[in-house]
């Protein structure tokens, strides 16, 4: 058997995931140059655990959080995004045409002003950086999703699990805070012992 | 301060712990049901997959709407 010569790059993401956060780095950088905006937007939701799991789930879209919406969808529309015409709907998201790329501004604050946005973390790509929520909180996220129905949606357990297993930034996971955001975002539901029980199933 | 990892030394540590963990690097992905997207949300995909058929592409980012 020959051994995978890809870069861990190509082994863990598509090349499109890729693309798709190069551009959104760029449009991040341009933003926060803008007068007034002293934080990037915040990539949260499928396509921070795509990215936190390797590419082990995948997004169909980037969902971002900031206040500064105005100022992002402009830094977007100046790189190509533009906002598709929706008969009957609110046009909330912008697509890239190019790149098939959707972006969607989903909140003002992150997690509704539970989380703290001190944790969160940039990843580098080409010339610019994506912030990114931090993985306490994506985690709980996840986890709060899945107790919301969860026969139809054990795959959001599973995102749990996986992205606490891989430790994508290395024993960076602070579990204290992991446990009290897993029991906020789940209204004391569940806790972190009840995800490292679920690692056993 | 900010925290800051460069998309290359993720990418590395994930493989790296895929394999300690036995997870096969290559497996196939799992995709949101989509059964908790916004009204919004389900347009928007929509709309970009109507997009890119019109231009004759395959989609790339596949999504339940």
């Amino acid at each position: 058997m020959s051994a995978d010569k890809s870069s861990p790059i190509e082994q863990a993401y598509r090349k499109e995931f890729v693309a798709a956060l190069n551009l959104l780095a760029q449009a991040c950088e341009v933003m926060i140059k803008r007068p007034g905006v002293d934080f990037k937007p915040v990539l949260v939701g499928g396509a921070a655990a795509e990215l936190m799991s390797g590419g082990m789930f995948t997004s169909g879209d980037f969902d971002f959080v900031t206040p500064w919406q105005e100022a992002f969808e402009e830094a977007l529309i100046g790189l190509g995004f533009v906002r598709p015409i929706l008969p009957g709907h609110l046009s909330r998201g912008l697509l890239h045409p190019p790149t098939q790329t959707s972006v969607e501004v989903v909140g003002s604050r992150l997690m509704d002003g539970a989380a703290d946005g001190r944790r969160t973390f940039e990843v580098r790509i080409g010339e610019g950086a994506v912030r990114v929520i931090a993985v306490e909180g994506l985690i709980a996220d996840r986890m709060a999703q899945y107790g919301e129905s969860r026969r139809q949606r054990v795959e959001l357990l599973q995102q749990a699990k996986v992205i606490f297993q891989l430790d994508g930034l290395a024993g960076q996971v602070d579990e204290e805070y992991l446990d009290r955001r897993i029991r906020h975002e789940t209204a004391n539901e569940f806790g972190l012992e009840d995800l490292k029980r679920a690692l056993d199933d | 301060m900010t925290r800051s990892i460069d998309i290359m030394d993720l990418a590395a540590r994930l493989v790296q712990r895929k394999a300690e963990l036995g997870i096969p690097v290559t497996v196939a992905p799992l995709m949101n049901d989509g059964s908790a997207r916004t009204a919004s949300k389900r347009a928007l995909l929509h709309a970009r997959d109507e997009v890119a058929r019109s231009r004759g592409e395959t989609i790339v980012f596949p999504a339940n709407y």
